[in-house]
């Protein structure tokens, strides 16, 4: 006899799972995480590598580079050639026509705009430097010198936290923005799930088949399961997106240096998972008790998840900070928090474990209370329940 | 009389200060087919939550004999309920086959079992269509099959008509009769009287949460087929003529008027002597119609409803 539990959890999961938007979504998560990190580089890799041109009319009398010391080739040229010299921008034969008045001003003309005129800006300081040295009576060594930051050399204590690297921050923020769209993807897939069954009146027809309990558990089961699905496959896309596209536009290496154990997955994973069944029986709750999906005042509660782990992002900056120590035991935003501090700060494995295991238990609890409210609240048409009521079937669960 | 499948011991219910069932007891015996039968917010469907389990009764006791544990067995149960609801995203045919999977059946079972049910009902080219390009009748249909796809022992029928054309409400007493001879064990709750009267060995008929006619259909058919109705139109009603009678028989004076006219119904039996009340009528009010009519359950519902009104509110 097959499992009614698994015969939910299935029928949840397929009822979402669209091989065709599956592929697309995919597809669209690969370009996007690669035009994210290799976007630039892959833009300038496909713009023209010939030099440029540059016309240059100077009554000042500036010291042109020579050929090849940028991708800007100087030509020296006098108003009268103006003329001529519209006609080659016009013939796209000539990048630009830069007229220098003094050391402060200068202008050019060019045929239309394009990515190598923000280039240009620092080549023109770097021309110019020498006559705004000269007019504000500095040497260059005086200069070069007054440009010198002041060394500093952060020494860590041998019993310290050592900084966390740019890596390590890019793991966390993806880590976070994926448990973002998990909380998300659970969002949608339990609002519409329990709300259409509600409003569709499918309730007494399962809830006479099945118990409120196996219905409930099937659920999260099936859509807990939906939302990991769209987590990994968004990671895993998104990382082959960024490795694929620093390869192709020979951009930096964005995990070097990373170093994750496989301990460290593995909590972090726990974490992800435990998290997203804590804030889905918090949601199948809430959805149940909605009446009328547009005008219910309990809609906006289904976006707390969000909230809760929002606030990790700014665990980010100070890890160890003694409010993000105590937001990372809470089981409303360890899921997010714990992670961080993991990552980023230093924390005890005891801690660790406290905090999964109250998170285990903040699940078994919230799994208990909600299946009551659901219970309730599926067969509750034409209202919804007052959270006097909604207070009372907590108690007594 | 063999021993009944379901047995029901003075059970009540209440939502905050509404009694929506009050000390109700039946019994319903294996292979019958049993009509549950009440005016709208009168609890039907609160006893039938009650019999499915979906909500517990404030006292009493509900028990099925056949369980080892004298409680539902949902394998065993098939439910057509009056809020009717499918997924319409979903074809005829999934949907069966997760329904019928909920009560227990193997995917290859309840597949077969889907697509001869939907052929029968004249579905089979559509049973992988979704359910929300089918007309509303056909979506009835699928979701009749979802109550007894799974050849249940006893099957709850809220409303099985509702939605259907003569032809397929033909079909379906059909189909009954056929389940209810293959023993299954029926509960029907049915507003269309002549076709309960066609389908029901028992009737149950409740009024306000409360059991005002109950027995055996042809018992309570049987009481009233010894009755007839005269009605009798007349220009003005002569009260003297009426208290005269009121010895004969008994008589309403119905709201019901035809061309100005007033009408008054007499419940005849046998032993009244239909002679003496009409001589009396004619003799003392200009009588416009006569009509007869024998009393059938429709008539049966609407005076014991009524009754039972004037009772409570008296």
């Amino acid at each position: 006899m097959p499992s009614p539990l698994l015969t939910v959890a299935r029928w949840e999961f397929f009822r979402y799972f669209k091989w065709k938007g599956e592929i697309f979504t995919l597809i669209l998560i690969l370009v996007l995480s690669g035009l994210s990190f290799g976007g630039k580089e892959l833009i300038s890799k496909f713009s023209s590598s010939k030099p440029i041109e540059i016309a240059v009319i100077d009554d000042l009398g500036v010291t042109l580079p020579e050929a090849g010391t940028s991708r800007f080739t100087w030509t020296r040229s006098n108003e009268a050639d103006r003329a001529t010299l519209m006609q080659r921008l016009a013939d796209k034969d000539l990048g630009g026509i830069l007229s220098i008045k003094d050391s402060t001003k200068s202008a050019i003309t060019v045929f239309e705009k394009a990515s190598w005129q923000d280039e240009l800006q620092s080549s023109l300081n770097q021309l110019l430097l020498d006559k705004r040295l000269e007019s504000a009576e500095i040497s260059s060594a005086d200069y070069y010198l007054l440009n010198q930051p002041v060394a500093l050399e952060i020494q860590i204590h041998e019993q310290g936290n050592l900084p966390s690297s740019e890596s390590e921050k890019l793991f966390v923020i993806i880590v976070l923005a994926l448990m973002l769209l998990g909380v998300f993807m659970s969002f949608s897939y339990i609002f519409i799930s329990v709300t259409s069954e509600k409003q569709m009146r499918v309730t007494e027809q399962v809830i006479s088949a099945i118990s409120p309990q196996t219905w409930i558990d099937g659920k999260l089961l099936g859509l807990t399961a939906m939302s990991l699905k769209s987590i990994i496959t968004t990671a895993i896309t998104a990382v082959l997106g960024i490795i694929v596209f620093a390869k192709l536009t020979n951009s930096p290496n964005y995990f070097a240096g990373f170093e994750g154990s496989i301990i460290t997955f593995g909590l972090i994973g726990s974490f992800a998972l435990a998290g997203l069944l804590f804030w889905n029986c918090f949601m199948v709750a809430i959805a149940a008790m909605v009446e009328d999906p547009n005008t219910s005042t309990k809609t906006p509660l289904m976006l707390l998840p969000v909230l809760a782990v929002s606030v990790a992002f700014f665990a980010i900056s100070e890890p160890n900070n003694i409010v993000v120590q105590i937001l990372s035991f809470l089981p409303i935003t360890s899921m997010g928090v714990m992670p961080v501090r993991m990552v980023m700060g230093t924390v005890d494995m005891w801690q660790v474990i406290v905090s999964l295991l109250l998170l285990i238990v903040a699940v078994a609890w919230t799994r208990k209370f909600a299946s009551k409210i659901f219970r309730l609240s599926m067969l509750m048409y034409g209202k919804e329940p007052q959270w006097r009521e909604v207070w009372k079937w907590i108690r007594q669960s | 009389m063999s021993e009944a499948f379901l047995s029901v011991s003075n059970i009540n219910k209440s939502f905050s200060n509404v009694k929506a069932v009050v000390d109700l007891s039946f019994e319903v015996h294996p292979g019958t087919i049993y009509a549950l039968l009440g005016p709208n917010g009168a609890g039907k469907t609160t006893a039938v939550r009650m019999l499915l389990d979906i909500i517990r009764p404030d006292s009493g006791v509900i028990a099925y004999n056949k369980s080892s544990d004298g409680r539902s067995n949902p394998a065993k149960m098939g439910y057509l309920p009056e809020e009717r609801g499918m997924y319409p995203d979903k074809s005829p045919l999934d949907s069966l086959v997760y329904l019928g999977m909920l009560r227990g059946m193997k995917k290859n079972d309840a597949k077969q079992e889907a697509s001869k049910w939907l052929k029968r009902f004249d579905l089979a080219d559509r049973e992988n269509d979704k359910l929300q390009t089918l007309s509303k009748g056909n979506q009835q249909k699928v979701q009749l099959i979802s109550s007894i796809l799974h050849r249940p022992d006893f099957a709850i029928l809220d409303e099985p008509f509702s939605g259907f054309d003569p032809v397929n409400q033909e079909k379906l007493i059909e189909i009954i009769h056929e389940l209810s001879a293959d023993g299954m064990t029926i509960v029907l709750s049915a507003h269309q009287m002549d076709l309960v009267e066609r389908l029901a060995d028992e009737i149950l008929l409740l009024s306000r949460g409360t059991a005002v006619l109950q027995g055996k259909l042809k018992d309570v058919l049987n009481d009233a087929s010894s009755a007839m109705k005269l009605s009798i139109d007349v220009a003005a009603i002569n009260q003297q003529t009426l208290a005269g009678l009121s010895d004969i028989c008994n008589y309403e004076i119905d709201d019901l008027a035809v061309d100005g006219n007033m009408r008054i119904n007499f419940f005849l039996h046998d032993e009244n002597n239909v002679g003496q009340l009409l001589k009396a009528c004619t003799e003392t009010m200009s009588i416009h119609n006569i009509n007869t009519e024998t009393i059938g359950l429709h008539r049966i519902y609407l005076d014991a409803v009524k009754k039972h009104k004037e009772l409570v509110d008296a």
